[in-house]
């Protein structure tokens, strides 16, 4: 017993002996960087140094090399100076030259103390530190003259680091490597000669300040999340590896303020503060910059996305209104998911897995090139069943309408993912993908469990030259739908849907001084949607223009002013004619120190109507009564769904603690949601309907609602890298939503959860074991649903279903018998009690699943 | 080693592939058994139109048998029944069949049904001029009857020609599907008259209000009602009046025992809703023709308990000796067939007698008296001996008809008004 308990322990200890993975690489090398550059402001040159090369181990950044290299020439070493320049010079940094100057002087100075003679007071032993402020020493035998040009050098190298920090020139939303500044000291000229796999390392860290977490959906260019006016959350491809949860949706729990409704293993809706349906349409879903919105339902189909979650280098999550930059659908956030940087990471990665539920899949990411042209391309294969079935199959009323009523997901995807680079300063992408896809999703009103059995497509042209760049793409949809369950005898609902959506925009970037720098986003897009599907009574079209502006004023070191205004012209938005939605934003920035960011924001966003909402005309049959249906209709003069918001937040950090912080307040007020009205008769001679051969009981169409909604919350997360090795997150929201009570049920007020709370801990251990926790907790709620009255089907009532507070956890053990060639995971999903988190969803229950990832 | 195991462990998890549980969600129809009623239609009629067949609850038949309505029903189109035959050759007869196609209800619960239905007769296709199209609109009081020269049909025991009743019933804890229901329709069941559609006139100088100070009856006169405008076509040259039956003695039948031979057509005065121009009645908010669980009940006459349900609200009310004169010869026999049943005749106007007595109709083969006349108003019912019906007020009613796309008809309106005391 003895025994067992000390090999317990002695398995504990060895699991826990911190080494040097990481749970949270970032900010555990931000922690030694931070921690070691203020050891050598102290003099402390070795412990410095040492912390210093932590942080490059844990997360190789040129700029930390830099620093090592200045630290050893404080500290009189020019020989280790010396070393730790060259290999800063391995990245190819873009002040190569100048740094390979100061290197050339530095060994003739170690020359010439190997032989004994005075030191020379015109050699200049190196550059300018870039990051270190307030700290630049002169040597005693400077003259004055190179003390001047020493002082205007460094004046002029800190105000490049300080520009580099936003001007980061072009930063495609898709890469995950920065452009190339050549404002930025200790910059990675992006594609010169550094290995592409040191090039994956450093990641979007590159050209900035050395571990500071960026983000470039906020406002299309790179910056520091504490620069940025939103409310912002990154989940990185780390959070991703060692996440228990292992579907995109489910990743997004994390996020404060993110409510996330589980329907069936494919089937998700996703929004943040409140708002959340079946058929969630408020949020914007992005990868790589490219919309993923389905125009036709308004929602995300997040198991027809053409990308595994191998390939994502992070997803960037903007909570709350971000019309002013993506214009409709972004109402209540933006997920921008990034893919890897074509040409990064190993040449070929093959993971497989198989798991409760029939589940099994797998797929093969390759990526490759040479300099001027990269690739990343994959192939991937998913199955699982439903977690639970509405209906069996030996019920004498109804029965399943597809081949294999157990299945809940099916997908077959591959993707493709090139650039190119002609010359300098041009850069061109082009991607392409395409995912065969058998998945559920819940639709609206008396509708219930669909299923889509089709193939969703996509390719996409991304030139970017100078400040200028043009984004086009191409989405498909083709499907053929229907209900998954049906009464027998019924008439059937099957349908077929096709959309095709054509984008463009362009956009240009620049940087001027004007009382201040000002940094300018300007850019026009057009998008072309041709959705035929039998529910809308066949094709229908639509042109869609947009204008948009943004400009961040830097007024002072500290404050920042960033104003944005973008016009969407919707065919439909003035009572059925063209007519413009205006999304203004404004944001202040104070900046009061490096790693402390407060904001206040005051913005406006919409949702234009779906083809859903606008040109419907669905006869739905009435249980029961096979010559009656109900009509559901469109309405060409909706307005648009309206939100008027205002924020303020802190983000902050202990880089030394290894700790950062958001804390968010908001007050959102929303006014002409979409919904369905109640069902009212129609005028007689319309009463029989000759396609269906049903007498229309009735139209219930899709209407602005009267009541205008008010939403106020609290969002608060933190992250933590105390110790080696661990990694914590919390986070939480509160809201509550009210109406001004012209409704007498108040659905988005009851079925919004007033508490979200989220936490996980990982941790890495030498030993190439790791583990990971998650959890989540979800406040109950009450769900407003539309039924068919139990004592008389022709009548539609609204039925109010409780839905108690749910709780999720999943886990993760993961080992690596040979490092860097293969991996074993096994993860557990939804480990709590079996639950739903919507009345008609499935019953969530535990699954685990067995992962293996051979890197060839 | 640990590793190991629970790489074990979690190999057998896998090799359970059990199929995913059914787990029914909120939805109601998930947590509820149902079965189907399937069957065919078997048309031997000359009649053309789109078939409509009706589903009842046993316990509730519709007019004259009771006053059940449907609890669905499916609509064949007149292509899918007579196919070819649809339309005669020139110059010929259309022929009578037999013609069959399928049906089937959905989502029906446990329990004994009746099917009926109808051939919505459409003249038109057998071109005859003037004609008449399928004119049937279920949502409707003025549309959801059948016509003069519809061709009504059931499903019969084919051995004693009786109603058959349906039973939806479980074994083996499920409901078991009935199939190979037939439902008939054939010429010998036209429906021979028109709906019993009429207006209200009142006595020179009365009002709609009833005086219950005064000890008189009200006397209204129900007068045939043409309307042949939009959806709605109806135009009955008289009322078909009649015994309900005899008894052994050759009396007419007085089923109640209130001391008034039971006629057709059936009048009743029953008690609306409150709102104005709501077509509502009173204690059935949802319109279908059952109680409502919970309303308003009152006070009956003394003596009697009261049974805590709400009420179905009637005014006692019947036709004056003028009118019921027209049922007796000169010898003031009732007037009789050769088969010895009462005989129709038809009136051009009926005297209604609404009496200061309120029942509580709840029963509607006892009803009991209510201890004084509920103030609110009062809407009148014609059903005639075919069980088709008219009510006032009704959706031709001007304050509602046009947003229904029905043409207004001064008059339909009416509602009798008994003033709060």
């Amino acid at each position: 017993m003895h025994l067992r308990r000390l090999s317990r322990a002695a398995l504990l200890a060895a699991v826990l002996a911190a080494g040097t993975a990481s749970a949270d690489e970032r900010l555990e090398a931000r922690r030694h960087f931070r921690v070691g550059m203020a050891l050598i402001s102290e003099k402390q040159y070795d412990e410095g140094i040492r912390e210093l090369e932590a942080a490059f181990a844990i997360k190789p950044h040129p700029n930390v090399l830099f620093n090592i290299a200045r630290a050893w020439v404080d500290a009189g070493r020019d020989e280790k100076a010396l070393e730790a320049y060259r290999r800063y010079l391995a990245f190819a940094p873009s002040d190569a030259s100048r740094v390979e100057s100061a290197v050339r002087e530095l060994e003739a100075r170690v020359q010439a103390r190997a032989q004994p003679q005075k030191r020379s007071a015109a050699s200049l032993p190196m550059p300018p530190p870039p990051v270190l402020r307030g700290g630049t020493a002169t040597t005693p035998a400077m003259e004055a003259g190179q003390k001047q040009a020493m002082d205007a050098l460094l004046d002029r190298l800190e105000k490049a680091v300080a520009r580099a920090e936003s001007v980061a020139g072009p930063a495609p939303a898709s890469e995950g490597d920065a452009a190339p500044s050549d404002l930025s000291l200790g910059a990675v000229a992006a594609g010169a000669a550094l290995p592409a796999e040191l090039r994956e390392q450093l990641g979007a860290d590159s050209a900035f300040a050395p571990y500071e977490e960026r983000i470039v959906t906020a406002g299309r260019r790179s910056q520091s999340t504490f620069e940025a006016a939103y409310a912002t959350t990154v989940i990185t491809a780390e959070d991703i590896r060692l996440a228990g949860a292992n579907t995109l949706y489910e990743l997004l729990r994390r996020v404060p303020g993110a409510e996330v409704m589980a329907m069936g293993v494919g089937s998700a809706n996703v929004s943040f503060r409140g708002f959340n349906q079946r058929l969630a349409n408020k949020v914007l879903v992005l990868v790589d910059g490219r919309s993923e919105y389905q125009d036709f339902l308004g929602l995300t189909l997040w198991s027809a996305l053409p990308v595994g979650l191998e390939e994502i280098e992070r997803i960037e999550v903007i909570r709350g209104p971000g019309s002013a930059l993506y214009g409709a659908g972004a109402m209540l956030g933006v997920v921008n998911i990034i893919t890897r940087t074509p040409g990064t990471g190993k040449a070929g990665d093959l993971t497989a897995y198989a798991g409760a539920g029939n589940s099994a899949g797998g797929s093969f990411v390759g990526s490759g090139g040479n300099e001027r042209l990269r690739y990343r391309a994959s192939v991937g294969y998913a199955q699982s069943d439903k977690w639970s079935r509405d209906f069996g199959s030996d019920r004498p009323d109804v029965e399943p309408q597809v081949e294999n009523p157990n299945l809940g997901l099916q997908s077959a995807r591959a993707n493709m993912t090139a650039t190119y680079r002609p010359m300098n300063g041009l850069e061109v992408g082009v991607s392409a993908g395409v995912n065969r896809l058998f998945t559920e999703f819940y639709a609206p009103g008396l509708l219930r469990n669909y299923s889509a059995d089709g193939a969703a497509g996509y390719a996409k042209l991304d030139v970017t030259t100078g400040p200028v760049k043009l984004k086009a793409f191409w989405n498909h949809f083709d499907a053929a739908a229907g209900p998954q369950y049906a009464a027998i005898g019924a008439r059937s609902m099957a349908t077929h849907m096709e959309s095709n959506v054509f984008d463009g925009e362009l956009s240009f970037v620049q940087g001027f001084e004007a009382a201040g720098h000002h940094q300018l986003s300007l850019g026009v897009s057009g998008r072309l949607k041709r959705v035929g599907w039998d529910y809308l009574g066949g094709m229908k079209e639509e042109q869609h223009w947009a204008a948009f502006f943004e400009d961040e004023w830097r007024i002072t070191q500290t404050v920042r002013v960033v104003g944005s205004l973008r016009a969407d012209n919707h065919p439909l938005l003035d009572k059925g004619q063209a007519g413009i939605a205006y999304s203004p934003r404004l944001s202040v920035l104070w900046i009061p120190a490096e790693g402390h960011g407060l904001r206040a924001s005051a913005a406006s966003a919409f949702r234009a109507p779906t083809f859903l909402e606008s040109y419907t005309l669905l006869r739905v049959p009435v249980p029961g009564v096979p010559g009656a249906s109900g009509l559901t209709s469109g309405n060409l003069t909706l307005r648009p769904e309206r939100l008027t918001a205002f924020e303020i937040g802190y983000r902050g950090e202990n880089a030394r603690l290894g700790v950062d912080w958001d804390v968010t307040v908001y007050n959102h007020a929303v006014k002409d949601l979409i919904g369905l009205s109640p069902m009212s008769r129609l005028p007689a001679e319309d009463t029989f309907d000759e396609l269906t051969q049903t007498y229309l009981l009735g139209q219930s169409f899709f209407q602005n609602e009267p009541s205008r909604y008010n939403a106020n919350g609290l969002e608060l997360s933190a992250s933590a890298a105390p110790v080696d090795g661990l990694g914590i997150k919390l986070s939480g929201a509160l809201q509550r939503i009210s109406s001004n009570g012209e409704a007498a049920d108040c659905g988005p007020c009851l079925q919004a959860p007033t508490a979200k709370v989220y936490g996980s801990i990982t941790y890495r251990t030498p030993a190439r074991v790791s583990f990971g926790v998650e959890g989540g907790y979800t406040s109950a709620t009450e769900w407003i649903e539309r039924e068919p009255s139990s004592s008389d089907p022709t009548a539609v009532v609204n039925q109010h279903n409780a839905l108690p507070a749910y709780s999720v956890f999943h886990a993760r053990v993961g080992f690596e018998p040979i490092a860097d060639r293969l991996a074993l995971e096994l993860r557990g999903t939804h480990l709590g009690s079996p639950h739903q988190q919507h009345p008609f969803g499935n019953t969530l229950d535990r699954r685990v699943y067995l992962t293996v990832r051979i890197t060839p | 080693m640990r590793m190991l195991r629970l790489a074990l462990v979690s190999l057998v998890t896998l090799a359970a592939c059990e199929p995913p549980p059914v787990v029914p969600t909120a939805d109601k129809r998930q947590n509820s058994s149902f079965a189907r009623v399937e069957g065919s239609v078997v048309v031997q009629s000359a009649a053309r139109g789109n078939v409509v067949v009706l589903l009842y609850s046993a316990s509730r038949p519709p007019p004259p048998q009771g006053t059940g309505r449907p609890m669905g029903f499916t609509f064949l189109s007149a292509e899918e029944v007579f196919g070819d035959d649809l339309v005669p050759a020139p110059g010929k007869s259309p022929s009578s069949g037999p013609f069959t196609a399928r049906f089937s209800f959905d989502t029906v619960p446990e329990g004994s049904y009746l099917l009926r239905g109808f051939i919505d007769s459409d003249t038109c296709i057998v071109g005859a001029d003037p004609c008449r199209p399928s004119d049937w609109l279920p949502w409707y009081s003025v549309t959801a009857e059948v016509n003069a020269g519809d061709v009504g049909g059931a499903a019969v025991d084919p051995l004693t020609l009786q109603p058959r009743i349906i039973e939806v019933r479980e074994e083996g804890g499920q409901l078991v599907p009935v199939d190979q229901v037939t439902v008939t329709f054939s010429d010998s069941a036209h429906v021979p008259i028109e709906r019993p559609s009429f207006k209200v006139e009142l006595l020179p100088s009365d009002t709609s209000v009833l005086d219950v100070s005064s000890a008189q009856p009200k006397v209204v006169i129900l007068k045939p009602l043409a309307v042949k405008e939009g959806s709605v076509s109806t135009a009955p040259p008289a009322f078909m009046l009649r015994y309900e039956g005899f008894d052994a003695t050759g009396k007419p039948l007085d089923t109640n025992g209130d001391g008034i031979p039971e006629v057709w057509p059936k009048v009743l005065v029953r008690k609306l809703t409150d709102t104005p121009h709501s077509l509502t009645e009173e204690n059935d908010l949802n319109s279908d023709g059952v109680l409502d669980a919970e309303g308003v009940e009152y006070p009956l006459a003394p003596g009697l308990e009261a049974d805590g349900a709400p009420d179905r609200v009637v005014l006692a009310a019947g036709f004056l000796p003028e009118t019921l004169a027209a049922l007796h010869a000169q010898d003031g026999k009732p007037l009789a067939g050769t088969d010895g049943k009462p005989l129709a005749v038809p009136v051009t106007q009926l005297q209604l007698a609404i009496t200061k007595r309120a029942l509580d109709a709840r029963d509607l083969t006892r009803p009991l008296p209510l201890a004084a006349i509920p103030a609110g108003r009062y809407g009148i019912t014609l059903v005639s001996f075919t069980g088709q019906t008219w009510k006032v007020p009704n959706e031709l009613d001007p304050d509602i008809a046009e947003p229904l796309g029905l043409p207004e008809v001064q008059g339909q309106e009416f509602t009798v008004q008994v003033p709060l005391r």
